[in-house]
């Protein structure tokens, strides 16, 4: 439904400052409303100068063609309505609530609606992997004409993100929303990595607005007036908080992945293959691509061991934290200190896509390095200070490959049998003490035994010699003294008559350990028998006795020392 | 009676026979990476009534390899338990030791205490055994050798006896530590020591699956427990596993 209004403005007149200003308007004033289009003004102007008469019809301030009205008046609106949109003189809005804004300028009373400055944040996603990123928007939109300025007193707590700001223009722009047009800034623009799964949540941000007021006290003094005085109005906003549902990267997830996620591509470049040793090799690897390519560590390549690295250079291009198609460089510069051929490993990067939820390898090429001999210096590299060998990989020993299995034993039992080997001895011992203790005779006994026999042959051998004392046969004790002992001798030590000689007793008597104290006093002994037999001598009775006995002595001794 | 115990004995040795071809065949599988199935042979050796460290240690190197860390310090501790010398399962205990969530900063022993427990583990327990019994045997034959031959031999002996006095303590001292030093191995996923044996009284700290535990006491099912920094408390029975 459309209704055309007309309305007729008459004559206005100014008074200021005491001085008269006349002018005279004739006004033709339509206003259009329907309730589709909202409200705008058609200012129908008719004039009569000269005779002539000209029409003026002017839209809002523009100036549009009468016949249009003219034709809108007769019913046909379509095409006014088409020429206003596409003049941006008339926006089709649906108004959100009645409140006119007609007052807005000088509004000092009313509180900012909702409706007129609010934040409005939002993201380009809000379900994630970990490690993907999102980009938050937070744009400043407003619908009063007198907001001064904006701070955000304090950054937006993002708790499980890894945020990076990116750069904002914060130039305000028109923008219609649902038919309301808006002034909007986007004032601040963040891209946010995350670190780990859950629902996380996005806090909201809050914004400080100063807003530009008329003092009221100032306006209602009419005298003196200086001119419009103002002062700001502080209004506070916040956005709304978002969750964001980030969820676990899908498991298994192979080995070496390192937590990239993205889409990436990885090329590498080398500037010779072929160099003497000590000269300088740089080889680059260049990871392109978006994701989370700012957060992607420091790589580990395997060199040969002969090659001094140095830590690499890293150059880096990223756009939009990565959000954009950016390169991440890594510069290695090697020195191989050794001739000879190396390899340099292909270096694998695993990524994980969140478009096809696939996990991709991508692998650098293998480059084969021929490092020749180098000019100046003949020996080659000598390290001044010597290398650890550093373990790199940590793993578990092998298993064992034999054993001896055995039964669980009861432990007990084993350490029974232990404390009766123990104790045993012990009681043994102790009883062999008590039972000398009481028969201390046993065993003199059983040693006595031995001597008694040794004692029988000694007696037997010179059952003669003591003979020859009864009878006071001096010589013929003598001689049979020495006779016996060389018989002695020769049977003992199975020595044949011929062989019997001074010598011989020294050198049997050696081996069979015999003291050297009983061949002294046999050798002794049987000199003296010699001696005294040729000698004359007075007291030979009593020397006999004497003799005899040692002999016994001597022969006893043997025995006993034999065994 | 004779041939019963014959057969027993044949029969015996036939199952250790069949058991040490299904060791052989447990590493065959284990060097062909089939873990799982290593571990049922390995298993069933156990089951058998039959052990040894080497039984234990490779056990617990296949649960390292299916990543099941508990289980693998404890076949480990059970392995050290048997042969304490056994150097491969002290190295693949401290690599399971980084897997865990409990980080314990163990106390360090009194200097003396380390060196009587190095002297203690320098030789088996029963090279121990047969020292003490070797020396002693040795003092009754000098004893008697002495009584006949009518010899002194005063130092000898004394000296022997003493040496097998001390040999003797020693043992039952490394006896004494094998049948009181309890130790066990938490195998829940986190544990809460408790200040009192009971599930009432209040919590001292968590503890996490994998923690090797020294056992003092026993009530009910309440165990007194302390860990490697000395800290005590009480863990429920069910959460943990004696080696």
């Amino acid at each position: 439904m459309k209704k055309i209004l007309f309305i007729l403005f008459l004559g206005c007149c100014f008074l200021a400052n005491a001085q008269i200003n006349f002018s005279s308007t004739k006004q033709n004033s339509f206003q259009l409303r329907t309730n589709k289009l909202g409200a705008f003004y058609i200012t129908k102007i008719e004039r009569t100068s000269n005779g002539k008469k000209s029409e003026q019809c002017i839209i809002n301030g523009t100036e549009i063609n009468c016949e249009l009205i003219s034709r809108c008046q007769n019913g046909n609106c379509n095409e006014l309505e088409n020429y206003l949109i596409n003049n941006k003189i008339l926006q089709i809005s649906k108004p959100i609530n009645n409140q006119k804004t007609k007052n807005t300028n000088n509004n000092n009373k009313k509180v900012v609606s909702g409706n007129q400055l609010f934040i409005n944040a939002t993201t380009n996603k809000r379900e994630i992997y970990v490690g993907e990123q999102i980009i938050v928007t937070y744009k400043l939109h407003t619908r009063l004409n007198n907001l001064e300025n904006y701070e955000i007193p304090s950054e937006p707590n993002l708790n499980g993100f890894w945020k990076k700001d990116l750069p904002i223009s914060s130039r305000f722009k028109q923008e219609n929303i649902n038919g309301v047009t808006y002034l909007t800034a986007v004032i601040k623009k963040t891209v946010l990595t995350a670190q780990k799964s859950g629902k996380l949540t996005i806090d909201p941000m809050e914004v400080t607005c100063n807003t530009r007021v008329l003092n009221q006290q100032n306006r209602s003094r009419s005298w003196p007036n200086f001119g419009n005085i103002y002062s700001l109005k502080k209004e506070f906003i916040s956005s709304r908080p978002i969750v964001i549902n980030v969820s676990e990267l899908p498991n298994p997830k192979p080995k070496g992945f390192k937590g990239a996620v993205g889409e990436f591509n990885i090329s590498s470049n080398i500037d010779k293959i072929e160099l003497k040793a000590n000269d300088a090799i740089t080889y680059s690897i260049k990871i392109t691509g978006t994701g989370n390519i700012e957060l992607i560590d420091a790589m580990k390549i395997n060199f040969p061991e002969d090659f001094e690295v140095y830590d690499p250079k890293i150059n880096d291009n990223i756009i939009e934290g990565g959000n954009k198609r950016s390169t991440k460089n890594y510069e290695f510069l090697l020195i191989p200190r050794y001739e000879g051929s190396y390899e340099i490993p292909s270096y694998t990067f695993i990524f994980f896509n969140p478009k096809t939820k696939k996990y991709i390898t991508k692998k650098t090429s293998k480059y084969n390095i021929s490092v020749l001999k180098s000019d100046n210096n003949e020996k080659g590299y000598v390290p001044i200070t010597q290398q650890e060998i550093i373990e790199s990989n940590k793993d578990i020993n092998y298993i064992k490959i034999d054993t001896v299995l055995v039964k669980k034993s009861d432990k007990n039992q084993n350490l029974k049998l232990f404390y009766l080997l123990f104790f045993l001895p012990i009681l043994v011992i102790i009883i062999l003490r008590i039972i000398l203790f009481f028969k201390k005779d046993i065993i003199t006994n059983i040693l006595d035994r031995k001597h008694k026999i040794a004692n029988k042959i000694a007696n037997k051998k010179l059952r003669k010699a003591s003979e020859c004392i009864k009878n006071k046969n001096f010589e013929g004790f003598f001689e049979e003294t020495e006779k016996s002992l060389w018989g002695y001798f020769a049977d003992k030590f199975k020595v044949q008559i011929a062989d019997l000689s001074k010598e011989s007793v020294e050198s049997y008597f050696n081996d069979n350990n015999i003291k050297k104290d009983v061949e002294i006093r046999f050798i002794e002994l049987i000199n003296h028998c010699e001696f005294a037999r040729y000698s004359p001598s007075n007291n030979k009775d009593k020397q006999m006795s004497g003799i005899l006995s040692s002999a016994k002595k001597i022969i006893i001794d043997v025995e006993s020392e034999l065994k | 009676m004779k041939k019963l115990i014959f057969i027993t004995y044949i029969i015996s040795s036939f199952s250790t026979l069949a058991n040490d071809t299904l060791f052989l065949s447990a590493n065959n599988d284990y060097s062909n990476e089939q873990y799982s199935t290593a571990i049922v042979k390995y298993e069933s050796i156990i089951n058998d009534n039959l052990e040894s460290p080497e039984l234990y240690y490779n056990l617990g190197n296949c649960y390292f390899r299916t990543n099941e860390i508990h289980k693998a310090i404890y076949y480990y501790e059970k392995t050290l338990k048997h042969n304490p010398n056994f150097n491969g399962a002290k190295e693949n205990i401290n690599l399971c030791k980084e897997k865990l969530i409990d980080k314990i900063d163990v106390m360090p022993e009194l200097f003396y205490k380390k060196l009587f427990g190095k002297i203690k583990n320098s030789i088996s327990f029963n090279t121990w055994i047969i020292l003490t019994l070797i020396s002693i045997w040795m003092m009754l034959f000098i004893s008697i050798y002495s009584l006949l031959r009518r010899r002194r031999n005063y130092i000898a002996r004394f000296s022997l006896l003493s040496l097998a006095l001390i040999l003797f303590c020693i043992t039952i001292n490394i006896n004494n530590d094998y049948l009181n030093n309890r130790s066990a191995i938490i195998y829940t996923l986190s544990t809460d020591i408790m200040s009192a044996p009971s599930a009432k009284s209040t919590k001292k700290f968590t503890l996490h699956i994998g923690t090797k535990l020294k056992i003092n006491d026993q009530i009910g099912d309440w165990v007194n427990i302390n860990i490697a920094n000395g800290k005590k408390g009480w863990v429920f029975l069910e959460d943990i596993k004696e080696i």
